[in-house]
């Protein structure tokens, strides 16, 4: 199957398309699990919906559709965080941050929840991030 | 009271006895046939059965996670018996404003998403609840389950109040029932008159004045026969100061206090949709995690540290205690963590109730 539906329907999300696929695949093995099959749905049909606080000593840093990066500095580090209109990346980092205690480095994925700690020691800063949750229907 | 063991209806054998509600008697059931445990419900001795059966026809049209199921209704030997899906936990008024003077935003507005969705699900199905409270909101013991119950009891209630509109003001009845439900009370239901139709819309002014009260610890308008008075002046308490004082929840307190402003207007009309309550609930951003308990055992500067029931030791900073009451040592505490070194991170934090 691989390719027909693309094919065939060009102006679907390319990863739906892959999924129906999938789905369509003579092996059961090779067949994706149903969790990975309603990720993909839920997150594109719910995309461009989400919205992310930042908040860090009482500033407040939003990321959506209209504004998809933000930049936070403190005076040991900084992290930039990009919307792409599913997933909140963290695009770009300087100095040492860490994400629920983890030191992340660009390229990962943001939890939907958690504390951000900019630099080490007694100089950190501490910032909290949490998105929004937007569904298809009640 | 029905003895643990009695069989009814041909396959509940009742397990114990769970609590009462205004109106009626709820036990855990084991059903037989389909070897799961229920809540078995039946009015209260005195308490009229006659809308009983409508009331169970009415709330078996709703089918949503927030909630609760209706299974199934039978009668045996004149009394009257509603099979409703089982939640393992307590009342919404029981796991916060009984233990905390109130709740943080990130569960407000997790509650508050959770509720409208409920009530989405009821309007769509044509039914309005009408009794809306945080005693007829269910919660599992870590509040992973919300769900909304007893709208077929608010029917029952609604015959309560037909019966005290033809009897004199609604406003001025002694009943329990009533008094219970006046501080969440639309105006329109307050005030009508006999004949008068109360719609959906009154659900979503409930929801409003239940928030209200869950976020502050206090009745939007009063309590006791000073509600109707207060609703009519509308001379609603104002949002006390400790939701906005505190940078750190002010952006969430700020979006659900205009939520809960919208839910509170004056002419229904007016009013947001529960689907719109829904999508304004959606744009929230919060997180919900488990909440935990513990008791403050130290502070150095404006660090805390605490110890919890599991006997592990978590950190806050000032910054993330939220609420009336600030942090000390000694003081009682509940909180969610995050991972932390050298140890874990609790926010938000909220200093329990002094009982």
């Amino acid at each position: 199957m691989q390719g027909s539906i693309a094919e065939k329907f060009p102006q679907m999300d390319v990863a739906i398309a892959k999924i129906i696929e999938g789905c369509l695949e003579h092996l059961p093995d090779n067949r994706p699990k149903m969790r990975e099959v309603a990720e993909i749905l839920a997150h594109n049909l719910v995309k461009d919906r989400h919205r992310a606080q930042i908040i860090k000593d009482g500033e407040l840093f939003e990321l959506n559709a209209t504004n998809r990066k933000v930049n936070i500095r403190s005076h040991v580090g900084a992290i930039t965080i990009q919307y792409d209109g599913i997933n909140f990346i963290i695009s770009d980092i300087s100095g040492s941050v860490f994400i629920n205690n983890k030191k992340v480095t660009g390229g990962s994925s943001m939890l939907s929840a958690c504390v951000i700690t900019i630099g080490e020691g007694n100089l950190r800063a501490f910032l909290t991030f949490n998105i929004s949750h937007p569904e298809l229907a009640a | 009271m029905i003895k643990t063991g009695t069989r009814l209806g041909g396959r509940y054998r009742v397990d114990c006895y769970l609590a009462s509600g205004g109106m009626q008697n709820v036990y855990k059931t084991f059903d037989e046939l389909t070897e799961s445990y229920v809540a078995l419900k039946t009015p209260q001795p005195g308490q009229a059965n006659i809308r009983f059966h409508e009331s169970a026809k009415l709330s078996a049209r709703i089918n949503h996670y927030n909630v609760a199921k209706t299974y199934d209704y039978f009668e045996n030997d004149g009394a009257c018996y509603l099979i409703e899906e089982l939640v393992d936990g307590t009342t919404l008024e029981q796991a916060t404003l009984a233990l905390i003077p109130q709740i943080d935003p990130h569960l407000a507005a997790y509650l508050f998403l959770n509720i409208s969705k409920g009530l989405v699900a009821s309007h769509m199905a044509g039914v309005a609840h009408r009794d809306l409270k945080p005693s007829n909101v269910l919660v599992s013991a870590r509040m992973t389950d919300v769900k909304i119950t007893d709208f077929g009891i608010a029917t029952i209630t609604e015959k309560l109040f037909e019966e005290t509109i033809v009897k004199g003001d609604l406003t001025r009845s002694t009943s329990g029932t009533i008094k219970g439900a006046l501080p969440y009370m639309a105006p329109e239901m307050m005030f009508r008159q006999k004949g008068d139709d109360v719609g959906s819309e009154a659900d979503i002014w409930s929801v409003g004045a239940m928030m209200f009260h869950l976020m502050t610890g206090e009745y939007p308008f009063g309590e006791g026969m000073m509600v109707p008075v207060n609703v009519k002046n509308m001379s609603r308490i104002p949002w006390p100061s400790f939701l906005t004082s505190n940078r750190q929840f002010a952006p969430l307190c700020e979006s659900l206090m205009s939520i809960v402003e919208k839910c509170l207007t004056y002419d229904k009309t007016k009013r947001l949709s529960a689907a719109h309550l829904v999508q304004q609930c959606e744009d929230l951003c919060f997180n919900y995690s488990i909440r935990d308990h513990g008791v403050v055992e130290s502070k150095f500067y404006s660090q805390f540290r605490i110890l919890t029931d599991k006997r592990q030791r978590v950190f806050f900073h000032e910054t993330s205690v939220y609420g009336r009451f600030p942090a000390h040592v000694g003081a009682e505490v509940y909180f969610s963590t995050y991972p932390g070194a050298p140890y874990p991170r609790a926010h938000p934090v909220i200093v329990a109730k002094v009982n």
